[in-house]
């Protein structure tokens, strides 16, 4: 679309969906007005099937809008942007860098990261939206110092570097907030014409006309990684997708790989995919092909970068690609829409497409130099933080499959779980355990109780309130750290304690691992000397194999008006006793 | 000019909506409830990338007709 064409589009995507419900409040409070881009961000949203409405703080009035409690907390966003510009703070700040008297260019970007806190505390008083705040660009034509400036530790270009990074130190330790890369996308698109002076003069539009879609587009990407779910798992085709020519008739020989054209290409591809790893996506294959044939290029080809072992399934056949891509998410238990598929064929692309819709299917570009850059602009594996547990997670992955190996050699369910030496440590929510938790808060579908996704800010709430506990267990066996795989959130009322939520991995289910959390619950419950516990269970489409948990473990069935599914009662004070903690696994540390 | 009318008229519609795909010289501004000083930018941004021109900083808010914009247009192609 041209930048003309988004005004038309825009308005006849209002008209279409006036009578739909579901849309996200997107809240965009910045020093300069950004409401030119409303039309960019809306069509740009719907490109990626988001529905968004919009609001924008006039120019400059970011604290008055957050601190006018009607206007704004009635609209309640769901995504607040925060764009501060260091230029509007202090007009001359980058022009006279260099002045003896006043403020330094270092000290004004200080006292914007302080600004962007205040918002955010300001924020967080009334909402749990996600924050974004927009991190500093130098404007090109207030670099006076040109060709030099980068001689300057202190000059402009390594001043608004080090405010960045300063930004994003404050930010990290922050729940629920994210960096909005500004800076990275001025300095992809070219910082010269990003302004154009006319519109800045006249109107005070700081964002020229032809890079609006570009700057919409990155926003609502970022908006959009928030949201969605990473992908957990990118499936690979091996005939021209990981090497050029087709190894079944060019052989080991005759195909391309290496450091030259044209087999460079593939190489730098596999380094891109091997990239992806490092950062916890797990790789499998997906060929037609001859699985001996392959395994042997794999092994034995000199420029073969990524190894067998680095592929945690492997679908080497001639049944159609839909029907493989539901085999490896059963391997590796994890939903079909986790899958992502880079394959060269746009025949087997759109075979998935439609078979398997599920999956998200890049668009391949036709030449392999491009390759990397498809698997990277998908945004299918871009995530605000990394956990500890996103970084482990091939190795947790690649564990379970050597555990469910050993278990068809025992006699019985228990001596397996024995034989899995077994330790678990819970702990309550802190600032270090947030994420890992909102995490499996929005990701867990199958064992999940009640199935609420509550967001980091409000997990970070309810730890802060004596009337909620917020629990997280990590369980660990011979075979490695499975981190923290289980949450429970209690409410407690009076002397009733109702479990919000409770949730587990499906890695580790069939191992009294649930055992463990509700012991956990109901003995926290009596030494607060609550008398009864009440569970609840919501039923979804994915999560029929908890239905029955409650009945299992001695709750009874009541009715109740509160809720909104079945509930479950247990009367501790009845019962005398606590719940026995699970005998398969030892308890590990003092963290309570 | 009729393939410029054309043009413009499309740019016309995208801007401001499809009831200004078929303005007369004398519309503008005034006339036309959508055109106002925020969309008059998004519509001389508009021209100039279409038909490749460049306008002066002081012609951003003069341009504020059909009847003008056209002229301007004819004679920035002399």
């Amino acid at each position: 679309l041209k930048p003309a064409e988004y005004h038309a589009a825009s308005r006849k995507l209002q008209e279409d969906r006036a009578h739909q419900e579901s849309e996200l409040h997107v809240a965009v409070l910045s020093s300069n007005s950004l409401e030119f881009l409303n039309p960019f961000l809306i069509v740009e949203a719907a490109e990626r099937g988001l529905f968004i409405s919009t609001f924008y703080s006039p120019y400059g009035q970011v604290e008055q809008v957050l601190l006018q409690a009607d206007s704004f907390q009635v609209r309640q966003p769901d995504v607040i942007v925060v764009a501060l510009r260091i230029e509007d703070q202090v007009a001359d700040a980058f022009l006279r860098s260099r002045r003896r008297n006043g403020k330094s260019l270092q000290d004004i970007g200080e006292q914007c990261i302080e600004r962007l806190m205040q918002c955010i505390e300001i924020i967080r008083r009334t909402s749990e939206a996600h924050i974004l705040v927009a991190n500093f660009s130098l404007p090109f034509e207030e670099n006076n110092a040109r060709l030099f400036d980068a001689n300057y530790p202190g000059g402009c270009s390594h001043t608004i570097e080090k405010t960045n990074f300063d930004l994003a130190t404050a930010v990290s330790e922050l729940s629920g907030v994210a960096i909005w890369d500004y800076a990275g996308l001025v300095r992809e698109n070219g910082s010269r014409d990003w302004t154009d002076q006319r519109l800045w003069q006249v109107a005070r539009q700081g964002i020229a006309t032809a890079n609006r879609p570009q700057t919409a587009a990155h926003l609502v990407s970022t908006i959009d990684s928030l949201l969605k779910p990473r992908s957990k798992c990118l499936v690979l085709d091996l005939d021209n997708t990981l090497w050029g020519g087709v190894a079944g008739d060019d052989g080991l020989q005759g195909i391309s790989l290496g450091d030259d054209h044209p087999g460079l290409a593939f190489k730098k591809f596999q380094r891109a995919v091997l990239s992806l790893a490092d950062q916890g996506i797990l790789l499998s294959i997906c060929s037609k092909n001859d699985e001996d044939l392959v395994r042997r290029v794999i092994d034995s080809h000199p420029d073969m970068l990524i190894q067998w072992d680095d592929f945690l399934a492997a679908k080497v056949n001639w049944l159609p690609k839909s029907e493989n891509l539901k085999a490896i998410a059963a391997d590796l238990n994890i939903g079909l829409n986790s899958l992502v598929l880079f394959d060269d064929n746009p025949v087997e692309r759109e075979e998935v497409r439609i078979n398997a819709p599920a999956v998200d299917v890049i668009e391949v570009p036709s030449s392999p130099i491009d390759y990397a850059n498809a698997l990277f602009s998908s945004g299918r594996f871009d995530t605000p933080s990394l956990s500890h547990e996103d970084l482990q997670r091939s190795d947790y992955y690649r564990t379970e499959t050597k555990r469910r190996n050993l278990g068809s050699t025992f006699a019985s369910v228990d001596d397996f779980l024995a034989s899995l030496q077994m330790t678990a440590a819970m702990g309550s929510a802190s600032n270090e355990t947030f994420g890992r938790i909102a995490h499996l808060l929005a990701k867990t579908n199958q064992y999940n109780l009640t199935t609420r996704r509550h967001s980091q800010a409000r997990v970070a709430t309810m730890t802060d309130s004596a009337d909620w506990d917020v629990r997280w267990i990590r369980v660990a066996d011979r075979y490695g750290d499975n981190g923290i795989v289980g949450i429970t959130i209690t409410n407690y009322d009076g002397t009733t304690a109702r479990i919000d939520s409770l949730l587990m991995s499906c890695r580790v289910m069939n191992r009294h691992v649930e055992d463990a959390m509700m012991a956990d619950i109901v003995n926290r419950a009596r030494e607060r000397r609550a008398e009864r516990v009440i569970g609840e269970f919501v039923p979804t489409e994915r999560n029929a194999v908890v239905a029955d948990f409650y009945l299992a473990r001695g709750f009874k069935e009541v009715q109740t008006s509160a809720g909104t599914g079945h509930c479950f009662e247990i009367d501790i004070v009845q019962l005398g006793h606590g719940i026995d903690w699970p005998d398969t696994i030892a308890i590990d540390g003092n963290e309570t | 000019m009729t393939d410029t009318g054309d043009r413009l008229n499309t740019i016309f519609a995208s801007i401001f909506g499809d009831e200004a795909s078929s303005l007369s010289a004398s519309d503008g501004i005034t006339t036309v409830a959508a055109w106002d000083s925020a969309s008059q930018l998004d519509l001389i941004m508009a021209i100039e990338a279409e038909f490749e021109v460049y306008f002066e900083v002081a012609e951003l808010s003069e341009l504020t007709s059909v009847g003008a914009i056209r002229n301007r247009l004819l004679q920035l192609r002399d």
